[in-house]
């Protein structure tokens, strides 16, 4: 795949993560917001999930690999990433933590007898006892298709033992057992000399390579559906628009969070052709959130 | 802890009245196997009420079911930051005629111990108990019932230990029932027969039974940890050890003494249950609260009390007003949806509170949401589940 096209797609999306945190923070400071308006916002910050995912795609249609592990990300991003971004599930542990927040203090006043007339502590956020239905059968479905998918990557994983790759491999190796002068590592010559040049070895091992690249840009697809569907349920149908707000917010601080600061503890700004210093036009998410 | 334990174990107030009626159990046993594990539910008042007129058939009980509608009650059961939902909760009023079941079983190692315990409990201890019933004369009630249940968590037992020989629909659960892992799974069970005039609880495991009366926090099981002094010295006459390995745990293994299934730990790990009767006392009985170790993890039995007190307090008061303390729930959510019989609506609270039946009940379920909420804003690492059931008995008017 075009690494520098998929690295400016990140860069992108960042930049727009940035953007839209903005927007979301704004809209949350203004109290006289109205729910079409918090809606309008929150649809706008879901279609940019979406405009990311098809982006991407484009980028990439037939070649989900770049994805599982992007030069572009930081370390630390790419060791949480699963399939490509975060787990769908993440929306609901951090919903969890969000629910949490402010309860103690609530439940303090109700415990001390405030008066019982006052309204029952449901944190600062408002999630109410029906919401926290919805959510944790929202969970269940969830995690149960999160595990099916895991369970094709590990299977994915594995074939690679297996057909088509492996009999290619030991095919190869078998009048090649005198021994090889440029090693076994990417920037030796893997196939005969005279291959078909960069990024390709020979038609039988593009054959069995595309098969696995085509099968992992499939599960990537599939995962960020149901990034999206879960994104999209929790957003639009479970929370008020103003939690909707509240809970995108977190999300976009977090992940924001987590890049900037693992950027700055990597020491560098990750960028596709390897680890850079300064990006060029200092708009990165660590030069604008670290002035 | 230990005083709680020697408090157990140094016996129950018990009480020799008798009447309580043991209705027939048999026609019950095939309805509603449908798994409600997982999920929060408001289970339809209206199938209780119809359960318990079909079931009234005889006068002296029909007396006490009259005196003693369900009781109102709220579940919640939530997988929390664990990615295993290895818990299930049962509410079954009118499980028996005037009886009404309550059960919290936390599974370990997979789930379906868990889950057979929940489809099926209810349904053992309805037989037992009809059959303590029409085979026996004794006289005391507490003694009756302490029988009725060490048989049913036996029976119990034998059904979750022998379940993966028996061929039914294909194991959904994540062992696939496949030895011998199936061998190390188990579950807890706490269990509370809630009658006219006595509570039945029942434990075994580190789920946990707290009952609030007169203002005080009450329990009324004790958890079976290995490390419970006469637990401990119980494993060890059995020739167990019981090895500090992430707290203690027997053989290194378990981190509860007593359990349902967990055969290969047998006969260190057992599944005799602890059985406590006490009489209702009205006007001192609030409310009972079943959980798990999510819950007790993290929230004191005096919190939880204070809690639930708070919660049953504010819906009281509630329901003499016209508020609607849902009305900021979105679209979907007030007009129902797919998961739409969960959705505790104000509709739902307003029957419930105004036709004077038992059942699902606004204000119960909201305190144990407030619990799972609190729960999980403390960092419980593990599923959570609850039942919170009021003891006040209505007025019929």
């Amino acid at each position: 795949m075009d690494m520098e096209r998929g690295a400016a797609c990140y860069r992108q999306w960042i930049a727009g993560q940035e953007a839209g945190l903005a927007e979301l923070e704004a809209a949350l400071a203004n109290a006289g917001a109205t729910d079409a308006e918090l809606r309008a916002v929150v649809e706008r910050c879901m279609r940019g999930y979406q405009d990311y995912v098809a982006g991407r795609r484009a980028v990439s249609p037939h070649d989900g690999t770049a994805f599982i592990a992007p030069p572009w990300c930081t370390a630390f991003e790419r060791s949480v990433l699963w399939l490509g971004g975060c787990r769908p599930t993440v929306a609901i542990r951090l919903l969890y933590n969000l629910s949490g927040e402010g309860l103690e203090a609530q439940l303090e006043e109700l415990i001390n007898g405030l008066g019982p007339m006052g309204p029952l502590p449901v944190g600062s956020m408002g999630i109410t006892p029906g919401q926290m239905v919805l959510v944790t059968d929202l969970h269940r479905r969830t995690l149960l298709q999160e595990n099916v998918l895991s369970d094709r990557l590990a299977t994915l994983h594995e074939d690679i033992a297996d057909q088509p790759l492996f009999p290619i491999v030991r095919q190869r190796a078998a009048p090649a057992a005198q021994p090889r002068a440029g090693g076994g590592d990417c920037d030796g010559p893997v196939g005969p000399p005279g291959g078909a040049g960069r990024g390709a070895v020979d038609a039988e091992v593009d054959a069995a390579f595309n098969s696995y690249r085509a099968a992992m840009a499939q599960l990537v697809a599939e995962a960020d559906d149901l990034r999206m569907a879960t994104a999209r349920a929790m957003a639009t149908e479970i929370l008020t628009p103003r939690q909707a707000v509240e809970m995108l917010a977190a999300a976009k601080q977090l992940h924001l969070s987590v890049r900037d600061w693992s950027c700055r503890a990597e020491g560098a700004q990750p960028q596709p052709n390897g680890p850079r210093v300064v990006p060029a036009n200092g708009t990165s998410a660590a030069a604008r959130r670290n002035p | 802890m230990e005083e709680i334990c020697c408090e157990v174990a140094a016996g129950s107030s018990s009480s020799d009245r008798k009447g309580e009626g043991v209705g027939d159990a048999g026609s019950r046993a095939a309805r509603r196997r449908r798994m409600e594990i997982r999920r929060l539910r408001v289970v339809a008042e209206e199938q209780a009420a119809k359960r318990r007129r079909l079931e009234g058939d005889d006068g002296e009980e029909e007396e006490d079911a009259v005196r003693d509608p369900a009781p109102r009650y709220g579940v919640t059961s939530v997988c929390g930051r664990r990615r295993d939902m290895e818990d299930a909760v049962t509410a079954r009023p009118g499980f028996i005629h005037g009886h009404h079941f309550f059960g919290v079983f936390d599974g370990h190692g997979c789930s379906h111990v868990a889950t057979s315990c929940g489809v099926r409990m209810h349904e053992i201890v309805a037989e037992e108990a009809a059959a303590a019933a029409a085979g026996s004369s004794a006289s005391d009630e507490a003694a009756r019932w302490r029988d009725v249940m060490e048989k049913s968590y036996a029976r119990m037992d034998a059904e979750a230990v022998g379940s993966r020989d028996t061929t039914g629909p294909a194991p959904t659960c994540r062992c696939e029932m496949q030895m011998p892992k199936c061998d190390h799974v188990g579950s807890t069970a706490v269990v509370a027969v809630v009658g006219p005039r006595h509570l039945v609880v029942a434990n075994c495991g580190d789920s946990r039974a707290v009952l609030c009366s007169g203002g005080a926090a009450i329990p009324l099981s004790a958890d079976h940890k290995p490390d419970r002094p006469d637990e401990l010295e119980r494993i060890h006459a059995a020739g167990g050890r019981v090895i500090f390995w992430d707290g203690a745990r027997v053989f290194g293994m378990l981190a509860m003494s007593r359990a349902i299934g967990d055969s290969y730990l047998k006969p260190f790990v057992i599944s005799d249950p602890e059985v406590r009767v006490v009489e209702r006392k009205d006007g001192e009985d609030e409310f009972l609260i079943l959980a798990s170790d999510g819950l007790w993890d993290v929230v004191s039995n005096e919190v939880a009390c204070k809690v639930v007190r708070a919660c049953l307090r504010n819906g009281a008061v509630r329901r003499g007003e016209r508020s609607s303390p849902t009305s900021n729930l979105s679209p979907r959510q007030s007009s129902g949806s797919s998961s739409g019989d969960e959705e505790a609506g104000p509709s739902d609270g307003a029957a419930s509170d105004s036709d004077g039946e038992g059942g699902e009940d606004k204000a119960c379920a909201e305190a144990a949401i407030l619990l799972t909420k609190l729960a999980l804003a403390r960092q419980t690492a593990d599923n959570v589940s609850v039942v919170v059931v009021n003891l006040r008995r209505r007025r019929r008017s």
